[in-house]
């Protein structure tokens, strides 16, 4: 296996099936892989053994979407468990997940969702991500979500929330750009201002991704698309504040092809002054 | 650990009765339509339309899970026609919601749920065989079992154990040639229903290195590879021998015996039961 170390300006891309055959095939020069951690951790044969012969050439670290953090209901042992045995086998540098839930009363939502940011939920949140940290004796990164509601019974913003959280819990931040942007976008909040409260020297990574905005100017973080030139700037922004840091490219639907992947991930580095 | 505040599973309750609430068909399209539950969520109005964000997330909701059974059930998507086949899959989804973080996990009973809504018989065939492609494409890794690895002194006394990663279908109608024609037909409207067989068809799907492989194979063929999952080989042979005398079939005794080392040279068994 390679060497799972990531140099802390790497540039990574997130594996997508469509992606497995010219990974292999073309060896692109990329830093690292990111994988979504749920589509490896059932028993079938194909995810594994694609997963193992890109990570016999790459890095890898571990994303996943179905924790469940702020959910109501206890942390899914089954789920963490499969986590823990994915994480033996792959051995990242960190595994990372959503400060969001994505299911309750038994059900399964599939998405990331918001809740009001209260300060009884910080705790809650906190002693929930500490948790899984052990478990998983590596680092755990949470992810900041793109939102399209926020909540009245909110006592703080998000990043005093996401901050509150990943501090008492001893976890790490997991900083999508472009998520910041969406949600300030969205609701009206200064990005700059999220930024200056974000601890730089505990992000393990930086996620980038494109979206779409519609005609009532809702952004929606659709992942199918290049970077908007906004996020760019935002993200110069934030390599200033506290560069450098590993930064991974999202992009989920309509790829285009692998030069034309890396040439946008590479980008990275014109915004790195 | 901290107990998870009061407000939160009455929140998520709400919040899983608008997402869970189906899509509205308006003008030839699915639209959002929420609850009245929305209400409750508290969602701020200060910035923009709150209903709107609220929807958002409800269009997400479906279209993530509807698009998921297109992908896994792609025969049948297209034999019904997307606008037809959405409004199966909501109701489908409406009393199967997802339990499980894995979104595999959402198909497990369409199947059975289109048998009990009576629907047409083509249609069940053509979910049968999407879903049986999903499970062969997506079965663990095992051994592979060869003549070499018997530990029996006569082989006919040999029970074999069945790769997950095979599956034997049957057909009454062009199903499977339609399925690997359709990387060829874009649209989303109805597909014909292909040309109906003369007899039943069967079909071994089973994965290899590059992907799936289907073999049509001859029924008492096929009948064999299924006695041989549950019984002896001499067992499955006497009960096909039973059967062929039963069903009027002519098979050669030297047929059978080629039939038998086919499966074996096919990786058809694992070293030990999965």
């Amino acid at each position: 296996m390679t060497d799972q170390r990531i140099a802390r300006d790497a540039l990574g891309l997130g594996l997508r099936p469509a992606l497995y055959a010219k990974v292999l095939a073309e060896r692109p020069l990329v830093d690292y892989f990111e994988i979504i951690s749920e589509n490896f951790m059932g028993p079938a044969k194909p995810p594994r053994q694609n997963l193992a012969q890109v990570r016999a050439h790459y890095p890898v670290v571990m994303h996943g979407v179905g924790l469940n953090l702020l959910g109501h209901e206890p942390l899914n042992e089954h789920y963490l468990e499969a986590l823990c045995r994915l994480a033996d086998i792959v051995d990242p540098p960190f595994v990372s997940d959503h400060l969001c839930w994505t299911g309750a009363h038994g059900f399964s939502h599939h998405d990331l969702l918001p809740t009001p940011y209260t300060r009884d939920l910080v705790g809650y949140a906190a002693d929930r991500a500490r948790r899984v940290q052990e478990r998983l004796g590596r680092p755990f990164a949470l992810e900041n979500l793109s939102s399209y509601v926020r909540f009245a019974g909110s006592e703080m913003p998000e990043w005093e929330f996401y901050r509150a959280v990943v501090d008492e819990a001893g976890v790490y931040f997991m900083l999508d750009i472009n998520n910041i942007y969406v949600s300030s976008q969205n609701h009206q909040f200064n990005p700059l201002e999220y930024l200056q409260h974000i601890p730089f020297d505990r992000v393990v990574q930086v996620h980038l991704a494109g979206h779409n905005t519609r005609p009532d100017g809702t952004i929606i973080d659709t992942h199918d698309r290049a970077i908007d030139a906004n996020v760019w700037d935002l993200y110069r922004k934030a390599w200033t504040m506290g560069g450098p840091f590993p930064t991974l490219l999202e992009w989920d639907d309509d790829l285009p092809p692998m030069p034309g992947l890396v040439a946008e991930m590479q980008k990275a580095r014109e915004f790195q002054s | 650990m901290r107990s998870a505040p009061s407000w939160l599973a009455p929140f998520q309750q709400s919040w899983s009765e608008v997402l869970q609430t189906p899509l509205a068909s308006h003008q030839g399209t699915l639209q959002p339509s929420l609850p009245p539950v929305w209400l409750e969520l508290g969602a701020d109005n200060s910035v923009r339309d709150p209903a709107a964000g609220v929807a958002d997330y409800q269009r997400q909701y479906w279209f993530r899970l509807l698009n998921h059974l297109q992908t896994e059930f792609p025969l049948t998507a297209r034999l019904m026609g997307f606008w037809s086949f959405n409004h199966l899959g909501i109701a489908y989804l409406q009393k199967f919601p997802p339990r499980n973080y894995d979104l595999q996990a959402i198909q497990r009973h369409f199947v059975n749920y289109l048998r009990d809504v009576n629907q047409p018989l083509v249609w069940m065939q053509a979910a049968r065989i999407d879903e049986a492609r999903s499970k062969v494409f997506l079965a663990p890794d095992y051994e592979t079992w060869h003549w070499e690895d018997a530990r029996v002194s006569h082989p006919a006394l040999l029970s074999l154990h069945s790769a997950p990663d095979w599956m034997l279908i049957d057909e009454d109608w062009a199903l499977m040639d339609l399925c690997l024609q359709l990387p060829d037909l874009q649209g989303e409207g109805a597909l014909p229903c292909p040309e109906a067989h003369a007899q039943t068809q069967y079909w071994l799907i089973q994965r290899d290195a590059q992907g799936l492989i289907h073999r049509c194979l001859p029924q008492p063929q096929a009948h064999l590879y299924d006695l041989l999952t549950s019984h002896t080989i001499h067992d499955a042979v006497m009960m096909l021998q039973q059967e062929c005398a039963k069903q009027g079939w002519t098979v050669r005794p030297s047929s059978v015996q080629t039939w038998t080392a086919q499966s074996v040279a096919w990786g058809l068994w694992a070293k030990r039961s999965l």
